[in-house]
């Protein structure tokens, strides 16, 4: 449907460039638009005012910015082409809990449309902002899963690590909190078997989980939770690689052959993963990643939620459902130019991010959104990988900087 | 061996009775064989007498002999190095004088055959002449067989092994091993090759493994083969470990000139060059030849090829031991190297890595044929042969393990182990050095009788085989293994692997009975048994004798005219038992190693690091292996018109016990140690130190075993509608229909998902009866029309081969899905009830299918046109150059998925020199 649009797109842009220039010499057309952006069912009845819109030519690059009327409409004046259209913002309501309290909640907007071809003649669009993740000050600061090379050349990947953070100014507990990858490989030719029920769960193949009854593992304001499947000071076997002894988690796959177990650091619990060997991330990034805080019983919950039904490929899959209230954070990987197909809602992600090649040493991390007085670093966290990500950086873990490499 | 020795007794003592009435009433022939044009006698010419089952060959004057108690018509080929062999008809009576001209191979001359043919025999054979060979323009064997009933012109890819496949859609192991390859009555072996390494985690050496798979035809050039015959039906007794048919080969003897052939394709470049001398004052015959060919996938890159370089000498002389004892002795020489060679491209960061694989053999064979006269044993063959094979798989390749593991590969006995750690690179060296011997012994007599109206022609003989493997084995440093796994492997030598004996005896009648009113039937019942000398007790071989009763029958009716057309009709009958024995990879698999990592203690302190391992060994050996035994019956119509001659023949194969590879099922126990779980991080730790638990594990193993079915149903054709002579042109169609089930006829397999459930692998083991969805039925039919257009002014062959594939089609035999048991990690065992099928943890075990697995997939229609040409200049140069492909009717079809498929071909060509002098 993307390509059909591109492509009656630039057909049109053709035949209007080519009746522009008929009629006005060298003048282009200038086109006036409108859009509208749906608010969320549970936002109907509020004011569509003052969220942000944004119009990217996706052949020049020029963005337009605009902002919201009180019915959602912005008005667009510009030269016709294909645009990726973007809507963000904030709201506040209050609602009636199941308590009767009545409670006040500010909740981020966020849409996006891509490959829309604006000319003169297209038909009215509309944009649907849709609610964003609460993250509960949890975000993915940085996750380093390419690998790199050895000095000789040589493939080496165990060096990869997650990083966690608290963006808060209080105390978080770590304990309690899962790391996933995404069932769906967004590099995948093929139908997404999930995205059906993409409103309500996100499909994982893997849950390691940091173990404690959630009050057990605190973590300061700005500071992080590094995992690593390998924390030790890779540098001593591999120079070009990391130092990851200040790890504090491990994810090992116990009974493995093909990794080893660093008794100086805590290990996560394995609930489920797909590999009967040893979890490895993948190399060029093709699984998106969720971190969620599910039920303290995990071993039932994973039970309860694992899903099997027939792949693509007509063999039966098994993943492990995640409803989408209990995720923290969530980043859509893929890859840089042939990203696919989706492997979770747009309120977890609106986009993506990657890093280029596989073995290439670099990240994806976060960008810096401001230092506090006390040196605090928040982290950008838009729901927007592609806004929110500095993708193909230099891993920095446990380092927090407003370096944006 | 008493056995064997009261079978032999009671053979010859049959035997011996038989030649009672065999020296009685003889009829002595003389005869003479010459050449057509010049009427110059064509010395060591061979003539060979099919109701006889017997040949002769003329001596230096172009003459010979032949005593027989046979009377009547009898046919006869008459075959001579350079000369285009004659089928004919003669009567066989007292004091008859045969001559028979035979023309010299000559596109200036009207008989050429370029197509196969299909013997006059009683069971199915294609026969494929020096004309045939010379224009396909084949670089080895596998282009050969492209002639066969439901073959089809197509490029070979020379870079992976070439196996055969006979009467088939599709291909399997059981057919290309159970077809053994005959070079001047020596069979080729390949049963002696280990080459296939554990863990090779190459799919380049994999696909140039041979083990266990029968011949590579790549290894066997064609511009030294005088005639090829392909036995498709039942074979006669003198052919035995086999299953599936015989590719028979005889080399050329005699004078020739220097023959030297060029070819060149985008592919491939060939070049070969062959003299056959008559050494002076009666010295002999002498032939040598060579070839080298150099095959290259991508013609652009120089980084795959394969090269072949083959030598060989051949000598042959007659001498007269007594009046009335002759003798002809043979020996043959060769030289065989085929090398692969792969390199990385510089460019590339494992640029170390390369990969060679290496087949050398050297192959001598002496050889002969002693005649009586006026005895009752009228000739006794005698073939010896060595064959010394070294296999060298010789590879480096870059181990990146992305980060350190432990090392597992250490203990060779079971136990429990203290181990290190592997770097997360290194360079591994592996060379898998295998040097199969391959001795082979035959001796064979040849008696006649004739009481009343039936002649018996009488063949029996005794086949000696030993096979071992002498090679220093897979050579590799254990601290530094070529591969990673759980489950692995140890250097190996293979000169530790046991020899494999096989000793068989046989005999065949030959009867011809002139009925009644011109009736003719002819039945050839033959016995083979074979049984496996000093095979261990353990074996359910051992000591044990497999009987192959075959039987082949022709009935021939009296001919009559229809209008001027002469019609003759024959049919033919046929059944047979086959045995193809087990190889040595089969019977002496290497042992399983299983390591398991008891404690994995990667402390920060190198000092500290500690890894424990437990060791089990297993033994995949199947003492109960059975030879593989193939059914095979058919039933054929010949029919000639006139110029028209039709061969139909219908043949159902059933094997219900072919080699294949199945599991089994272990439990393995060990203790983990929780890494974590240590007091004091700050000194060594001791492993009382650790919080431990005892684990069971149940872990599938592979090993070989006798339940690959595979049932071929068909019908070959060949119609020859003869020359239409205005037009200089022979139309001929060949093709068949396959059906061909591949299935597994155990019912009892197990299957492990490869899921984790709560942290740990997943605890049961499902039993199932059926194999996952391996399991299926091809089926293909094809018709090639081919038009022979030969101009002998112009000396001048032009082939139009218009090759259609009417179907082929593809169906999973259908299963439920559904385990019929399980098992738990103590052995247990469980009944899978339907209610299980929603359980979370036990619905891992059933198989879900999408609505197409078991649907059939067919493809439409596909037609090829393929032109060869071949063309004389003067006497001492031909060329010839082939288009495949040329054009095609490959029309867009819907596919079982509702997608529809384009097809397309690319057209491919070659071109070739054949020069004399």
């Amino acid at each position: 449907m993307k390509i059909d649009l591109l492509k009656i797109g630039v057909a049109l842009i053709c035949f209007f460039s080519l009746s522009s220039c008929l009629d006005n010499n060298d003048e282009v057309e200038i086109v006036n638009y409108s859009l509208k952006v749906n608010m969320p069912s549970d936002l109907q009845s509020l004011d569509a005012s003052g969220l942000s819109v944004t119009f990217k030519n996706t052949l020049t690059g020029s963005v337009q910015t605009a902002s919201t009327n009180s019915e959602g409409i912005v008005a667009f004046t510009g030269l016709p082409g294909i645009y990726n259209l973007e809507v963000t913002g904030q709201k506040t309501h209050s609602f009636v809990n199941s308590n009767g309290e009545t409670i006040q909640r500010t909740v981020n907007l966020a849409g996006i449309r891509e490959n829309v071809a604006l000319s003169a003649i297209t038909a009215a669009l509309s944009i649907d902002a849709l609610i964003q993740i609460d993250n509960k000050g949890w975000v993915i600061k940085e996750i380093y899963f390419s690998g790199c090379k050895t000095p000789s050349g040589g493939n080496y990947n165990k060096d990869q690590f997650v990083e966690l953070y608290n963006n808060t100014d209080s105390i978080l507990y770590a304990d309690g909190i899962s790391i996933a990858q995404s069932a769906n490989n967004t590099q995948s030719q093929e139908t997404n078997i999930y995205a059906s029920e993409f409103g309500q769960s996100t499909y994982v193949n893997t849950v390691y989980t940091i173990s404690g009854n959630g009050k057990e593992v605190p973590v300061q304001p700005g500071k992080s939770i590094l995992i690593a499947p390998q924390p030790i000071n890779h540098k001593a076997t591999n120079a070009n690689s990391l130092d990851l002894s200040v790890a504090d988690y491990q994810w090992y796959d116990s009974h493995a052959t093909l990794s080893i177990d660093v008794p100086e650091v805590s290990n996560l619990v394995k609930y489920y993963s797909y590999s009967a060997s040893i979890w490895i991330l993948h190399v060029n990034g093709y699984n998106s990643f969720v971190i969620f805080r599910g039920p303290q019983d995990m071993a039932s919950f994973v039970t309860s939620n694992t899903d099997i039904r027939n792949g693509n490929n007509g063999r039966p899959t098994t993943a492990i459902r995640i409803p989408n209230e209990y995720i923290l954070d969530a980043v859509e990987l893929g890859s840089k130019t042939d990203f696919k197909s989706k492997a979770m809602s747009s309120s977890l992600d609106i986009s993506y991010t990657y890093c280029s090649g596989s073995y290439s040493g670099k990240s994806i991390r976060r960008k810096v959104e401001r230092v506090e007085k006390d040196g605090r670093v928040v982290y950008k966290d838009t729901n927007n990988s592609a806004l929110d990500f500095i993708p193909d950086a230099t891993p920095m873990p446990k380092v927090f900087t407003s370096g944006n490499n | 061996m008493l056995r064997i020795a009261k079978f032999l007794t009671a053979l010859f003592l049959l035997l011996d009775f038989t030649a009672e009435g065999a020296i009685a009433k003889n009829t002595l022939l003389r005869g003479r064989v010459q050449e057509t044009v010049s009427d110059k006698p064509v010395p060591f010419a061979s003539i060979y007498f099919q109701e006889l089952a017997f040949g002769v060959a003329t001596d230096e004057s172009g003459s010979f002999s032949l005593e027989t108690a046979y009377k009547g018509m009898a046919h006869v080929t008459i075959s001579c190095i350079g000369y285009q062999t004659l089928d004919t008809l003669v009567l066989l009576e007292e004091k008859a004088q045969l001559l028979f001209s035979i023309s010299s191979l000559s596109y200036s001359l009207d008989e050429v055959v370029v197509s196969a043919r299909e013997a006059v025999k009683e069971n199915s054979v294609s026969l494929i002449g020096k004309a045939a060979m010379k224009h396909i323009q084949p670089s080895s064997v596998s282009d050969l067989l492209q002639l066969l009933p439901g073959g089809q012109t197509s490029e070979v890819n020379m870079s992976t092994a070439n196996f055969i496949s006979l009467r088939q859609a599709g291909t399997d192991i059981n057919t290309s091993l159970g077809t053994a390859f005959i070079v001047d009555g020596s069979p080729m072996g390949n049963d002696g090759n280990l080459q296939n390494f554990y863990s090779l985690g190459s799919s380049a050496a994999t696909a140039r493994l041979t083990t266990s798979q029968g011949i590579d035809m790549r290894t066997i050039p064609t511009d030294r083969i005088e005639s090829m015959e392909v036995i498709r039906g039942i074979p006669s007794a003198r052919y035995g470990d086999l299953t599936a048919g015989v590719v028979k080969i005889e080399l050329k003897n005699g004078e020739t000139p220097w023959e030297a052939r060029s070819k060149v394709d985008l592919k491939n470049k060939l070049f070969s060059i062959n003299k056959g001398f008559v050494l002076p004052r009666n010295g002999g015959r002498l032939n040598v030849d060579t070839d080298y060919t150099l095959y290259r996938p991508d013609p652009r890159s120089e980084l795959t090829s394969y090269k072949r370089l083959t030598l060989s000498g051949r000598y042959e002389n007659n001498i007269r031991l007594k009046d009335d004892v002759s003798l002809v002795y043979k020996f043959n020489a060769g030289f065989t190297g085929s090398f692969d060679d792969i390199k990385k491209d510089p460019d590339a960061l494992s640029k170390d890595d390369y990969l060679k694989n290496s087949y050398q053999s050297i192959k001598l064979t002496a050889s002969g044929v002693m005649r009586f006269e006026n005895h009752w044993i009228k000739s006794i063959n005698y073939n010896a042969g060595i064959d010394y094979t070294a296999d060298k798989l010789d590879m480096v390749k870059r181990m990146s393990l992305g980060g350190t593991i432990p090392l597992t590969t250490l203990a060779t006995e079971a136990g429990i182990y203290n181990t290190g750690y592997l770097p997360a690179e290194y360079n591994s060296a592996l060379i898998v050095d295998g040097n199969p011997v391959d001795v082979s012994l035959n001796l064979e007599a040849k008696s006649e009788w004739k009481p009343g109206s039936m002649f018996h022609a009488l063949d029996y003989g005794i086949n000696y085989r030993y096979t071992k493997n002498y090679g220093d084995g897979e050579l590799y440093d254990a601290q530094r293994p070529p591969f990673s796994a759980t489950k692995s492997s140890r250097p190996r030598a293979f000169s530790d692997v046991p020899a494999l004996n096989k000793l068989s005896v046989y005999a065949e009648d030959l009867i011809t009975w002139e009925m009644a009113d011109n009736w003719t039937l002819r039945l050839q019942p033959g016995v083979r048994a074979t049984t496996l000398p000093r095979m261990h007790g353990n074996y359910r071989m051992s000591g044990k004798f497999y009987f192959e009763p075959r039987l082949n029958t022709r009935l021939t009716l009296p001919h009559f005219m229809l209008g001027d057309k002469k019609i003759t009709l024959a049919f033919t009958l046929g059944a047979g038992q086959m045995y193809k024995f087990p190889t040595i990879a089969q019977l002496y698999p290497d042992r399983l190693y299983f390591d398991y990592v008891q404690l994995n203690y990667y402390a920060s302190n190198p000092e500290y690091r500690y890894a424990n391992i437990r060791t089990y060994v297993e033994d995949p050996t199947n003492y109960s292996i059975e030879p593989a035994k193939n059914l095979k019956l058919e039933a054929g119509i010949v029919l000639t018109a006139g110029n028209l001659k039709l061969d139909v023949t219908f043949f159902h194969e059933k094997m219900n016990n072919g080699f294949s590879t199945g599991s089994e099922i272990v439990n393995h126990n060990y203790t983990y140690y929780e890494a974590g779980s240590v007091q004091n991080p700050s000194q060594k730790p001791d492993l009382s130190e650790f919080i431990s638990t005892q684990e069971i594990i149940t872990t599938l193993y592979s090993r070989t075993m006798n339940d690959a079915g595979v049932h071929k149903t068909g019908i070959e054709y060949t119609v020859n509608f003869g020359k239409i002579a205005p037009l200089y042109t022979t139309v001929w169609i060949n093709g068949a229909w396959f059906d061909t089930h591949y299935f597994q006829t155990s019912n009892q397999f197990y299957s492990k998902p490869n899921h984790v459930i709560n942290n740990r692998p997943y605890p049961f083991v499902g039993i199932y009866d059926y194999n996952g969805s391996n399991a299926n039925r091809k089926s293909q039919f094809n018709t090639n029309l081919n038009f022979d257009t030969h101009i002998p002014l112009l000396q001048m062959i032009f082939t139009t081969s218009i090759q259609s594939m009417w179907f082929e089609s593809r169906q999973t035999d259908l299963n439920s899905g559904l385990p019929v048991a399980f098992l738990d990690a103590l052995g247990n065992r469980y009944n899978f009830e339907p209610s299980m099928t929603t359980d979370p943890v036990l619905r891992h075990l059933v198989d879900t299918y999408n609505q197409y697995t078991f649907l059939k997939s067919e493809t439409a229609m596909a037609t090829k046109v393929n032109l060869k040409l071949s063309k004389e200049i003067g006497k001492n140069l031909l060329i010839a150059c082939y288009f495949n492909n040329i054009l095609s009717y490959l029309p867009e079809y819907k596919s079982v998925y509702g997608t529809k498929v384009n097809r397309t071909v690319t057209p491919h060509f070659g071109a070739e020199l054949n020069f004399k002098f």
